[in-house]
């Protein structure tokens, strides 16, 4: 029972904790959301130059981050004219170019973890296209297109087809500001809430238990038990060196814990 | 709980969330949800109609 308690406890410190900067990440995806239009996005992602990926990253990082829903809108944006690589690279942002969860990480993890995750995806889908344009035929890409308009629905397919967004003509600012602005973003930002808050409440118990009731010698043994030294021994060949660690200077108080952890006993470090 | 940064911008932010969660439910939000994990088929137009005629 007590260590249910402390489970809780953490639990419920760490929604604490990142409680305003979700609120942040998901109004703004909500904000943008609200004021693009999914037809623009679909007339923008025709082809799949470099100039088209990169808005498809944009357009993704700032779509829905439940990935139900962002597949079913990939699908959606690919059935309207969006080409196939572009559709791809939007679903693919969507899911791991998440502003929240950019956020999140700064808090509980660092600048580090956000900078990595705001790295590795477009790392990810360079790598997508570039794999594309080697590999993917148009047979495949009109199979895939005759799959796609069958329709078949997937979770989230109502969530995708909305388009919440503001109707009427103008600019970006003055779009969101107008008298129609606010309730879209609304919408927006309640359905995607709607969309993961299964997941993040499963999500955050999961880590509270974790942080409760795995000891934090297990984490030290799982993330660094050996030191791997990649070195070029002049015969191609790369030597795979263990065990070897060099005594460190007294790291202070938390250093080792995992950092959810740290965070909740709040030693995070600045930044 | 302390009253740190953390605790300001909670409250800060979650007052806005508030105001939006109202918005949604006084625009027609509930049937939004309902339809949410439903068919796309009927559904695209369907909520800028709501919002061009529920602002207020």
């Amino acid at each position: 029972m007590r260590a249910i308690g402390h489970a809780l406890v953490i639990t419920g410190s760490m929604t604490w904790a990142i409680t305003w900067a979700l609120i942040l990440g998901f109004a703004l995806s909500a904000v943008i959301q609200a004021v693009v239009r999914k037809s623009t996005i679909a007339r923008l992602l025709g082809d799949d130059r470099p100039r088209t990926l990169a808005l498809a990253t944009c357009f993704g990082a700032a779509s829905s981050s439940c990935s139900y829903a962002a597949v079913a809108l990939a699908r959606a944006l690919f059935r309207t004219g969006a080409s196939f690589t572009a559709a791809m690279a939007f679903e693919i942002a969507s899911t791991n170019l998440v502003i929240e969860l950019g956020v999140i990480l700064a808090l509980l993890m660092g600048w580090q973890f956000t900078l990595a995750e705001f790295t590795g995806g477009p790392v990810m889908i360079v790598l997508l296209a570039v794999l594309f344009r080697l590999l993917l035929r148009e047979r495949l890409v009109g199979e895939a297109r005759l799959q796609a308009k069958r329709g078949i629905a997937g979770s989230m397919e109502g969530h995708a087809a909305m388009d919440m967004s503001v109707q009427r003509p103008g600019s970006f600012a003055g779009r969101l500001f107008s008298r129609d602005g606010y309730t879209p973003v609304a919408h927006v930002f309640v359905m995607e809430w709607a969309a993961i808050i299964r997941d993040l409440v499963i999500g955050l118990f999961i880590a509270g238990a974790i942080a409760a009731w795995v000891p934090d010698q297990f984490w030290r043994g799982f993330f660094v038990p050996a030191r791997h030294v990649l070195r070029g021994d002049g015969r191609g060949r790369v030597r795979r060196r263990a065990g070897l660690r060099r005594p460190r200077p007294d790291p202070g108080p938390g250093a080792g814990e995992d950092p959810p952890t740290r965070a909740c006993r709040g030693t995070t470090p600045p930044g | 709980m302390s009253w740190d940064y953390t605790t300001w911008l909670n409250i800060a932010f979650l007052l806005f969330a508030a105001a939006l969660v109202t918005r949604f439910f006084r625009t027609g939000g509930l049937a939004m949800l309902r339809m949410m994990g439903g068919s796309p088929d009927g559904h695209e137009h369907d909520h800028t109609g709501t919002h061009a005629s529920r602002t207020d």
